[in-house]
Parts: structure tokens; C-alpha cells; sequence
């Protein structure tokens, strides 16, 4: 359904006159009815393939196709078909809806817009079914964004972006801003509105708990990247790169037993500075396995299992796969059998 | 779906309404005074354009000629025995009148100016600042004075190219907030949902340039009195025997060996007046600031 | 159906510990409605030891340790109970004298890393400026800067101390704030949510310091966080706050592992949990009351999916619930319907 191939997005560096790449070559695939999870620090670039996605930037070069149709390039005039096909939710459920417009008249205004409905009762109507749809009553119509809580507020988005009846939904991190009992309430209601509605999800997230609860398939993405994509049990319980597998250690779990039997220590040293990324492999200043070939070359994606691509040298080479796409003769079979993954650290 | 009962739960934070903002603005001191003064002037300026002013302003009686203050004229009375009270309360009307349109004029064309050009941004922002800039580096009153000079005298005229001045003023007070506005993520969301660019800017964008604009549309009719009063005490504006505040000042100027207060009393009228609408400006700068427009 | 409970003891005696660094007792704050905002939490901290403070958003955490530190905002006042701290009261105590308890007693650092630094000021001299408060020499104070910017794992600490807070990442200002916490030998620090702000590898850094300098040191650690995999993480004791009050206290495992109040047993019921399936989570209907809304009884009780008929009109203290854990609930997990 959703189809991004080789994107960069670059925007200017004031000071220096470079170009940051936020996104830089990536590509994925969501099928329909799928929820991928991108998941990676701050700055690696999530909130900008989500704009990307929705065409709230435009990407510099590369292709994304959304049900078969190109995003990249075409002009703003002639993406009426896209905003009735994907939509946004965003992080900050206090910014993201208008002080001065209630509720009701807030929805209402997309169901207008988009000429979903006739004026008048035909319309409350809706406003009210789509208020029940993400588990609000009626009367909250009638109030103003500052007389709702955290979850109320994001709850609305929710609905005003499934007025116009997407088939696509991207979820900019519309968990961070809330309280653990609320997230629980948005993520339960994220499922069976995916049950009731048939909807696909991108899902952005830096909760890895949460990615793993919700999505099908994860990405993890590292300064502008993808280093790791694969099936939500792959890159959750058996994850190949040392990228995850350091974000997987860096986030407690909440069970004190588990965690005194961990080894917490942590990576060593900074997030680079996005705007001039380490040559060759991006995470080599902070990877333990680093070798000379990772300072040298950037490791492309590769598919180490079924659906499961990692770009790291070192962990290709363990399997099997040369960096730059053959299959090493003299190396042990590239696995398929997923217990054979799973005994990786 | 037993989610809908338990999401309902009790709204969180206070309901402002509209009305606590007057009684806020009358509580600060300075938005108080600024209050009783505009309101007095206005009250007057009414009056006296029903005709109710103690004497008809043009009204001329020899026998009263430099009257000092007394019981029967409370302000004097000039060198054709007219009453001063009753002069400057009709010269209060064409003040204000001049000062309200011309910041009519000012405010509407500056606002969507600015609207556009922090909407739009690049090239578009880029032109209608450039413009801006170039009048801006003119001094308001000179500027008047060449439109007027140009256009000819009178009210209208004047309170043309007074808009015409000020202008700018409302093209940067408004272009601020949207600039900052459209990274905000409910004019994204917008955008998102397919919603169209005049919608976006008059539905979306308008209504929160409101605070802004009207602090800036206060303290801009003060600036259009005084310039006003400058253009009519140069001969340019306001045109005798039409009563003026700066006219008066004008003619009083000659007069003052015959009686001061035919200088004191337009000056101090134009001083309080401009006075009053600048605390009305601070008052609303406090009490709408957009800080705790949640 | 439990009826009445028989017997009842306190979890928390009414005496403070005479061997704790910090005792609280009854401590209540109000907020400037005149309602209070935290109202009879009583908790205690043992040298060396480490007590987390968890719950939702608005509960009261900043506000309790702020007025530990005597530095509440203005507005909010402490209206009862005692804060002995080392056996002195700082609830009355005059600011002369709090000035010389503040960093060598007690410090605090917060979750902004960014509004916590003077950001004017190079890093070295905000650090010694905390010295010279305490009578050190120019000289002194800096080289101690420096010493402290090292053991908080600032690489080139003779460089770092020039550098003003804009030169460095979050992570490194995080640690700066750590090092003027730190630089006069506290007895407790108090950590209001210091890794909010921080990436999860950054935040993992910063956790493994404090544990690290924790254990170099001695020193007491209260870490106020709603996150409770760095409960799980990093603390022997916990408390669970819930609308100013005190709603769970006890050893992490214990109340992991056996929950005692329906809010915790709630908050940990709202987690994926990891390794396992992923069944729906358990959600906590409503939002916790405001300061001065609260419901007469039990403040959790329009939330309680195990209230009794008592529980719309008595407040219940904190009850003892053996294995050192104590709960302010009416209803044992034992009587909890599932
Ligand atoms: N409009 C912009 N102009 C310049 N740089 C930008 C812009 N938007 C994003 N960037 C830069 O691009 C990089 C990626 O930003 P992005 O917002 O996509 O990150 P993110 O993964 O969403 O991070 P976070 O977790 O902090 O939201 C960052 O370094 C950011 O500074
Ligand atoms: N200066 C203040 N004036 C008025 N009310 C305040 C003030 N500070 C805090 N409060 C109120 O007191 C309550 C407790 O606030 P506090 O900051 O202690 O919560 P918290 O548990 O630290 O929350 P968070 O997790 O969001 O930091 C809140 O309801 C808050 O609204
Ligand atoms: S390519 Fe090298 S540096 Fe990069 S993650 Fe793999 S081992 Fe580490
Ligand atoms: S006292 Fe009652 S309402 Fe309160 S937590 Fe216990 S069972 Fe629930
Ligand atoms: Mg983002
Ligand atoms: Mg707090």
C-alpha cells in the first residue's frame, strides 16, 4: 500500500550552508491492513518520514508511492486524493487542535471540507458517531479543547483524522505526552479501531515496549537510516543489530527481577551531531563490535531472514552475507529457521 | 466499546470566557484609567455629534469675547466669544473620527498583508517586506504630509493618508504570530486534512491575531491623534470653522497673550486623550496576552 | 466482601526515625486556592539508600521534594507536618540556616537540563560558585570544579569547565547539572526526573552514573520518575503517590511482584509487558482529581475497580500490609475481585 524507495529529505544548515539529511535513503514497505513501528533517538529523522509520508515536506529526491500513486514532486494543488487517503496524528495533543473551535465544530469542519456529509442533522450525526468511535460521548461536542484531559484531547485527533475516512493512518509518537494509564487507553483504542476500520498504521514511536506491543513489523532507524526492519518478535525478542540491541538494553524493563539479571551497561559516548554524520557505518563511535570496514563503509541493508534486513557488516558476515550483497561460500547458510536467529545476542 | 463511559471523566483545567477579560482589564490600573478617560472622551464626542453641547460650537457672542474660565463657560470662551467646552468636545469628533478611520483603514490592509506575508513566506514575505521597510524609514509625519499635500486637505483626506502611514505598523503586528503560527501543530493539522489556504488563513490563522492587533489598533489611534493634530495645526488637516483639537492649538498659539487657556486647554484635551488611549493599550497588553490564551 | 478491618497498623509510625537522613511526617502543602495539593505523606531515607517516587502526572512528586529543599514556588506553602532532615526540622527553619544545608546537605538537580544552568555562565564557574557560597578559595573551587566534572564523565574536564551550557548536548548538560549537585559532598540528592529529556541510551549513561557515584559516595538517592522501569532499575524502596497522598509504600520487588493498592496494581497493569503476548492492556478509567476536587473517602475511589461501600466515606491511612509494604486502601488484595 505504502511504498517508500531511496528518500532523502536534506533541509539547510544556516551556519555551515550544508545540507542536513534528516532522511537519508530510506525505503520500506507497510502492506494494507499492517502496523509498521519506526522507532530510533531524537533527531534520527522519524517526525520527517512522517511528514514525508503526508506530504507536509516534500522529499529531495527518491520516490514514495501511496496505493500506487507518486507523492514526490507532484504539487500541493494535486493531493486532494491524499489527504482523503492518509492521515496525521500528532505528539502534542495541546498543540494540535485549534483553541478557539469547539469539539463538534472542529470535526464538523473536516466532514465540510471533504463534503462528507450534508449540513444539519446528517452532520451531528456523524460528529457524534465518530466522537463513539473513539470512545467519547456526544457532549463533548460542545467543549473547548482546554476543558479536555490529555487522552480526551488525543482521542479528538484521532477522530477528526478519521473524518475524512483514510485508509492510512501515520502516528507521530501520539503516546510521549501522556500519562502510562492514558497511553494504555489510545493503544487499546489504536487496535480495534484497526479491527473495526480495516486501517493501516505507521506507528512512531521511541517506547520500545509500546512498538512491541502494537505493531506487526519495526523499524529502527539511527541518524537518517534504517538499520534494522523485520517482524515485531524479530527485532523485539531476537534483534541483530547492535544499534537495537543497545536501545533494547538502554530502556528498563518494569520488573525488577528481570532487570537484576541484566547486563545495563550502557553505550559509550553522544549521539552525533545529524548534521555531519561519521563517514562509513553511522553508529562505528559508539559500536562494540566496530572494525575497520565500519569506519570505511556504510553497510547497506541486508536480508538476513525471512523479512528481516539489518546493515551492519558484522552481523551480515556472522550470517553469512557479504556486505555487498553475495552470499560468502566459505560462511555458514544464511539461516531461515527463526530459532536459529533467536539464539543471537 | 466500554471505553466511552470511562473516557468521559471530568474535563481537566478552568473555562475562561470571554467576559472575565473586561472585568481583568478593569482591574489593572493602568487599563482602569484608560477606560474612564477614552470612555469620557467618547462620551463626549457623542454628545456633542447629537448637538448637545452647551453652546453651538460655531456660535459667535461679541460680548463674551476672552472670557476666562467661570461658572458659565467652565473652559472660557475665545476671541469671537465661542465657548471653548463646547469647541473642543465637536473638536473631539472630527479627532476621532479622522483617528477611528484612518486606523480602520490602517488595520484592515496592514493585517492581511501580514497575514499573506507570513503565510506565504519566500518571495511573497520577502516583496511585502521589503515595501514595508521602505515606509517604515520615512517618519510617519512627513509621509502624511506628502499624502495630504498630494491628495488635498480636509478630513477624509487626511484620515487617508494617515491610514496610508500606519499601515506598516500592522503589517509587522501581524506578520509575528503567523510566522510562528504555521510550524504550530493544529495549522499543520490543517494542512493535513486538505483544508484550503483561505481557509486555513481567515478560519485558522485570523481570530488568533486578534489580541495583537487590537492592543496595536489602541495605541495606533493615539498616534492618529497626534498627527491629526499636527497636520490640522500645520493647516493641513481638519478645515476651519470645522472645530479641531490641533487647530485650536494653532489659533490659540497667537492668542496666548489675550488668554492662555486658548493654548492650555486644546493641548491638555490632546495630552489626555493620548494619554488615556495608550494606558487602554497597556491594559489590553496585559490582559490579553497570548501567554495565558489556553 | 471485607466488612470492617479488625486491627489496623500504621506502615508508617507517627514518630520519625531517629536513624533516617530524612524523615517526613505528615507533611501537608497548599497551592494558592488555599487547597492542598499534598496532603499526610510521611516517608522515610536511610543513608545510602535509594527510594523511588512514582505517579501519574500532577500528584504531588515535585511539590514534596521541593519543600524537602525548602524551595517551593511562590504561591504553595507547607501548611503542617515536619521535614526533619539528620534530625533538624527544615519545615520552620530560617533561611540562613537552609542556605547552609542546601548542596551539603541535600541536593537536587531537575528535569530540565537546560533551565537548570545559568545559561551565561561557564559550566566550571557555576559549579565552584556553590564552593565559594560555602567559604572556598577561587583557586580551590575550581580546581574542585574540574575534579567533579571528570568523575561525572565529562571527557577533557579542564576544557569542558571554559564551556558555556549551549555548547553541549543534553546529555552532557545533564551531567554538568549532576556535577554542581554534587561537588559538596550531599548526603541525598534529589533527582526530580532528571532523564525525561534524555534519549534512552543517554538516559541509560545518566542512570548507570548516579548508581555509580551513589555507590562511591554513600550517598542517599530520592529519584522522583513515572517511569517505573527505572524503578525496576535502579531503587530497593518505593513510594506510589496519588492525589498528595501517599497510596503504596514498600520494597520494589514486594510491590512489583504483589501490588497492594488498586493504583499500582493498575499502573503496572497498564504496561506491555515485555517477553510476554500481547494481550489488550488494562486500562484505569477517569483522571486523577485536581488539588481541592477531591471526592470525600478514598481519593481513588471514582477510579476503583475494588471499592466498597466504605470507601465513598472514609479516608483510609496507610495500612500496614506486612513484608514492610504498606497501602491506604480499605480492601487487601486478597478480597480483590479479578
Ligand atoms: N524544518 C527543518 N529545518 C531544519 N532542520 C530540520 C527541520 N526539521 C527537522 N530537522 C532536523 O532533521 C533531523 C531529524 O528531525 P526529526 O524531527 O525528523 O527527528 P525525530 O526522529 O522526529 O526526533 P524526535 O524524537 O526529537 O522527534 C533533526 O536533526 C532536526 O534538527
Ligand atoms: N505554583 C503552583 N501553583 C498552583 N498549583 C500548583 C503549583 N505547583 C503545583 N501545583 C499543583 O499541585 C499539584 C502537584 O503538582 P506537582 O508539580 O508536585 O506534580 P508532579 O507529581 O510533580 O507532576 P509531574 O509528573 O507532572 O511533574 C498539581 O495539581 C499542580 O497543578
Ligand atoms: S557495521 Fe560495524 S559499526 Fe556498524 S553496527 Fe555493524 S559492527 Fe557496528
Ligand atoms: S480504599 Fe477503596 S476506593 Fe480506595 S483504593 Fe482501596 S478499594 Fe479502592
Ligand atoms: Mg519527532
Ligand atoms: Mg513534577
Amino acid at each position: 500500500m505504502l511504498r517508500l524507495t531511496d528518500v532523502r529529505k536534506g533541509f539547510p544548515v544556516r551556519s555551515t550552508g550544508e545540507e542536513l539529511w534528516a532522511v537519508d535513503g530510506v525505503s520500506f514497505e507497510v502492506e494494507r491492513g499492517e502496523i509498521l513501528g519506526i522507532v530510533g533517538e531524537s533527531g534520527c529523522g522519524k517526525s520527517t518520514t512522517a511528514k514525508l509520508i503526508v506530504r507536509l515536506e516534500d522529499a529531495t529526491s527518491g520516490s514514495i508511492h501511496l496505493d500506487g500513486n507518486e507523492l514526490v514532486g507532484v504539487p500541493d494543488r494535486d493531493l486532494g486524493w491524499l489527504r482523503r487517503t492518509a492521515q496525521l496524528v500528532f505528539q502534542d495533543p495541546y498543540a494540535s487542535l485549534n483553541p478557539r473551535l469547539r469539539v463538534g465544530a472542529a470535526i464538523a469542519e473536516v466532514l465540510r471540507v471533504h463534503e462528507r456529509t450534508r449540513k444539519g442533522q446528517e452532520e451531528r450525526d456523524r460528529v457524534n458517531e465518530l466522537l463513539g468511535l473513539v470512545g467519547l460521548s456526544a457532549d463533548f461536542a460542545g467543549r473547548y479543547p482546554h476543558e479536555l484531559s490529555g487522552g480526551q484531547r488525543q482521542r479528538v485527533g484521532i477522530a477528526r483524522a478519521l473524518a475524512v475516512e483514510p485508509e492510512l493512518l501515520v502516528l507521530d509518537e501520539p503516546l510521549s505526552a501522556l500519562d502510562v494509564s492514558v497511553q494504555a487507553e489510545i493503544v487499546n483504542l489504536l487496535k480495534r479501531l484497526r479491527t473495526e476500520l480495516g486501517l493501516t498504521y505507521v506507528f512512531i514511536s521511541h517506547d520500545l515496549g509500546m512498538v512491541r506491543h502494537l505493531c506487526d513489523r519495526i523499524a529502527v532507524m539511527y541518524l537518517g537510516q534504517i538499520v534494522e526492519i523485520g517482524p515485531w518478535s524479530q527485532v523485539a525478542d531476537a534483534a541483530l543489530h547492535p544499534y537495537t540491541q543497545a536501545l533494547h538494553t538502554a530502556v528498563p524493563i518494569p520488573d525488577p527481577e528481570l532487570e537484576a539479571g541484566r547486563d545495563a551497561r550502557p553505550v559509550p559516548g553522544e549521539l552525533p551531531d545529524p548534521a555531519n554524520p561519521p563517514p562509513g557505518c553511522r553508529f562505528h563511535t559508539r559500536c562494540p563490535l566496530a572494525e575497520d570496514v565500519c569506519r570505511r563503509d556504510d553497510p547497506p541493508l541486508v536480508r538476513l531472514g525471512t523479512d528481516h534486513d539489518v546493515a551492519c557488516h558484522v552481523v551480515a558476515r556472522e550470517h553469512g552475507v557479504r556486505t555487498d550483497g553475495s552470499t560468502d561460500p566459505d560462511g555458514p547458510s544464511q539461516p531461515s529457521d527463526p530459532s536459529d536467529r533467536a539464539e543471537h545476542p | 466499546m466500554s471505553d466511552i463511559a470511562q473516557a468521559s471523566g471530568a474535563p481537566v483545567g478552568a473555562v475562561p470566557s470571554r467576559r472575565p477579560r473586561l472585568t481583568r482589564l478593569w482591574r489593572t490600573k493602568s487599563g482602569l484609567a484608560g477606560t474612564i478617560i477614552v470612555g469620557v472622551a467618547i462620551i463626549l464626542a457623542v454628545l456633542a455629534a447629537l448637538g448637545l453641547t452647551p453652546y453651538g460650537p460655531t456660535a459667535q457672542d461679541p460680548t463674551v469675547r476672552f472670557q476666562s474660565p467661570t461658572a458659565a463657560y467652565p473652559l472660557g470662551t475665545d476671541q469671537f466669544g465661542r465657548d471653548v467646552l463646547s469647541r473642543i468636545m465637536s473638536g473631539l469628533v472630527s479627532s476621532l473620527l479622522v483617528a477611528v478611520s484612518s486606523v480602520a483603514i490602517a488595520a484592515t490592509i496592514g493585517t492581511l498583508f501580514g497575514l499573506i506575508a507570513g503565510f506565504f513566506g519566500e518571495w511573497v514575505d520577502r516583496t511585502i517586506m521589503r515595501i514595508n521597510d521602505v515606509f517604515f524609514a520615512f517618519p510617519a509625519i512627513l509621509l502624511a504630509l506628502a499624502i495630504v499635500s498630494a491628495l488635498g486637505s480636509g478630513w477624509r483626506n487626511t484620515a487617508l493618508a494617515i491610514g496610508i502611514v500606519f499601515i506598516p505598523l500592522f503589517v509587522r503586528v501581524a506578520r509575528g504570530p503567523v510566522l510562528a503560527l504555521r510550524e504550530v501543530d493544529y495549522i499543520q493539522a490543517a494542512r493535513v486534512l486538505g483544508f484550503s489556504r483561505t481557509r486555513i488563513l481567515l478560519r485558522h490563522l485570523l481570530p488568533n491575531l486578534g489580541s495583537a492587533v487590537i492592543v496595536q489598533v489602541a495605541l495606533a489611534l493615539s498616534w492618529a491623534i497626534i498627527t491629526e493634530s499636527s497636520l490640522s495645526f500645520l493647516g493641513l488637516g481638519t478645515q476651519p470653522p470645522m472645530p479641531s483639537l490641533g487647530l485650536m492649538v494653532s489659533e490659540g498659539r497667537n492668542l496666548v497673550g489675550q488668554g492662555a487657556w486658548l493654548l492650555v486647554v486644546p493641548s491638555v484635551a490632546i495630552v489626555i486623550v493620548v494619554v488615556g488611549l495608550n494606558l487602554l493599550g497597556d491594559g489590553l497588553r496585559d490582559v490579553l496576552d497570548p501567554k495565558d490564551d489556553r | 466482601m471485607t466488612g470492617e478491618q479488625p486491627t489496623v497498623d500504621a506502615a508508617v509510625p507517627a514518630e520519625p526515625d531517629p536513624d533516617a537522613l530524612l524523615s517526613v511526617r505528615g507533611l501537608r502543602i497548599t497551592v494558592p486556592s488555599g487547597a492542598a495539593a499534598v496532603e499526610d505523606v510521611s516517608f522515610d531515607v536511610h543513608p545510602g539508600e535509594t527510594l523511588g517516587v512514582v505517579g501519574e502526572s500532577g500528584c504531588g512528586k515535585t511539590l514534596t521534594m521541593l519543600s524537602v529543599m525548602r524551595l517551593l514556588p511562590p504561591g504553595t506553602a507547607i501548611a503542617g507536618g515536619s521535614i526533619l532532615l539528620g534530625g533538624e526540622d527544615v519545615a520552620p527553619m530560617p533561611e540562613k540556616q537552609l542556605r547552609r544545608l542546601r548542596g551539603s546537605k541535600v541536593a537536587m538537580i531537575y528535569q530540565d537540563p537546560m533551565t537548570s544552568l545559568n545559561p551565561l555562565m561557564r559550566i566550571g564557574d557555576q559549579i565552584a560558585e556553590g564552593l565559594r557560597a560555602h567559604g572556598w578559595s577561587r583557586s580551590d573551587a575550581r580546581d574542585k570544579a574540574i575534579e567533579v566534572l571528570g568523575e561525572v564523565g565529562i571527557p577533557k574536564p579542564q576544557r569542558a569547565a571554559r564551556a558555556f551550557p549551549h555548547e553541549f548536548s543534553g546529555g552532557m548538560r545533564q551531567r554538568a547539572v549532576i556535577a554542581c549537585a554534587l561537588v559538596l559532598d550531599p548526603e541525598l540528592l534529589i533527582a526530580d526526573e532528571p532523564t525525561t529529556a534524555l534519549d534512552p541510551t543517554i538516559q541509560q549513561q545518566v542512570i548507570d552514573l548516579v548508581v555509580q557515584l551513589q555507590r562511591d559516595r554513600g550517598m542517599a538517592v530520592v529519584w522522583v520518575t513515572h517511569d517505573l522501569g527505572i524503578v525496576a532499575r535502579l531503587v530497593s524502596r518505593m513510594l506510589v503517590m496519588y492525589a498528595g497522598r501517599v497510596a503504596e509504600a514498600g520494597p520494589t520487588r514486594e510491590v512489583f511482584r504483589r501490588p497492594s493498592h488498586p493504583y499500582t496494581s493498575g499502573l503496572l497493569g497498564a504496561l506491555p509487558s515485555p517477553g510476554a503476548g500481547r494481550e489488550d492492556l488494562i486500562q484505569m478509567p477517569g483522571a486523577p482529581p485536581q488539588p481541592g476536587q477531591h471526592p470525600a473517602g478514598c481519593p481513588f475511589q471514582p477510579r476503583c475497580p475494588q471499592a466498597i461501600e466504605r470507601c465513598a466515606t472514609d479516608l483510609p491511612p496507610l495500612l500496614d500490609r506486612g513484608r514492610d509494604q504498606g497501602a491506604a486502601c480499605w480492601v487487601p488484595p486478597e478480597d480483590w475481585s479479578a
